[in-house]
């Protein structure tokens, strides 16, 4: 299993080539237990609210693809589900 | 004919992403986002599920009650199942489906849609029945334009690819 700080490096790097028109403000990682028992990876991606609207759902498809594929090259077998948010979408009370 | 349209699921998740209430109080419920991410699952899913009937039984025998067999015969685990392994750049020599996979993997199409299918399943499941899961619209809104472009781009994959992922959905190699 890659590390955190190796993971981020990974997903930013696959963002910014393949995503070039948005702005990615962080990377956050954490490894989950799947719905099938099996250890898993959440990866949110925290983007500009400016440039969030410009990914399509291929970019969504091939950039999900392409991290899996890397995670698994580096021998890294956990499945990985990639969240997106903006910093300006916060919890707030829904009372 | 009472089968789900994909599309309409696909609908109803972006009439869900709408706000509710008024001007500066106006919000996007979590109730709303999580139903959003559901439906967008569950879009891919019966989309899947009338692929399998329409190739075995016929998109003509849609009021046959063969055509519901045929169609209640997958489940969500053995979707996944096969999705795990279709998703993959290039399958093991060794896997039981190694022997049926054009050119040691599906093309880019089919395993986008694989990719898809695990990821929103386990959106799904967290949306649904994990109280400390929290859903920010534009995932909400990206599970929708995904599972949109997933379909358009499985329907547009080879025949021979489409084909081979049905069967071994429907007759998974022991």
């Amino acid at each position: 299993m890659l590390e955190s700080l190796k993971l981020q490096e990974l997903a930013r790097t696959i963002v910014l080539n393949r995503l070039p028109s948005v702005e990615l403000e962080s990377v956050q990682t954490e490894g989950f237990t799947s719905s099938e028992g099996e250890d898993a990876l959440r990866i949110t991606l925290v983007l500009t609210p400016e440039t969030v609207e410009a990914i399509t759902g291929d970019d969504a498809l091939k950039l999900l693809l392409e991290i899996n594929d890397s995670l698994r090259r580096e021998g890294d077998e956990r499945f990985a589900i990639v969240e997106y948010t903006t910093a300006d979408d916060v919890p707030v009370d829904e009372d | 004919m009472a089968i789900v349209n994909p599309k309409h699921l696909l609908d109803q998740a972006e009439r869900l992403l709408r706000p509710s209430g008024q001007g500066t109080k106006a919000i996007i419920r979590q109730a709303d986002r999580r139903r959003a991410i559901s439906s967008a699952y569950y879009a891919v899913f019966h989309f899947t599920l009338a692929a399998v009937a329409d190739q075995f039984v016929g998109k003509s025998e849609r009021n046959n009650n063969r055509y519901t067999l045929a169609y209640r015969s997958i489940d969500h685990s053995k979707l996944e199942c096969l999705c795990k392994v279709a998703s993959r750049e290039k399958i093991d020599s060794k896997s039981k489906y190694a022997e049926f996979f054009p050119d040691g993997a599906f093309e880019q199409s089919v395993r986008e849609f694989a990719s898809l299918l695990i990821e929103l399943k386990e959106k799904r499941n967290a949306a649904d029945y994990d109280p400390s899961h929290w859903v920010s619209v534009q995932d909400a809104r990206n599970a929708i334009k995904s599972a949109s472009s997933a379909i358009e781009n499985f329907e547009r994959a080879p025949s021979v690819q489409k084909m081979i992922f049905l069967t071994l959905l429907v007759f998974p190699p022991r």
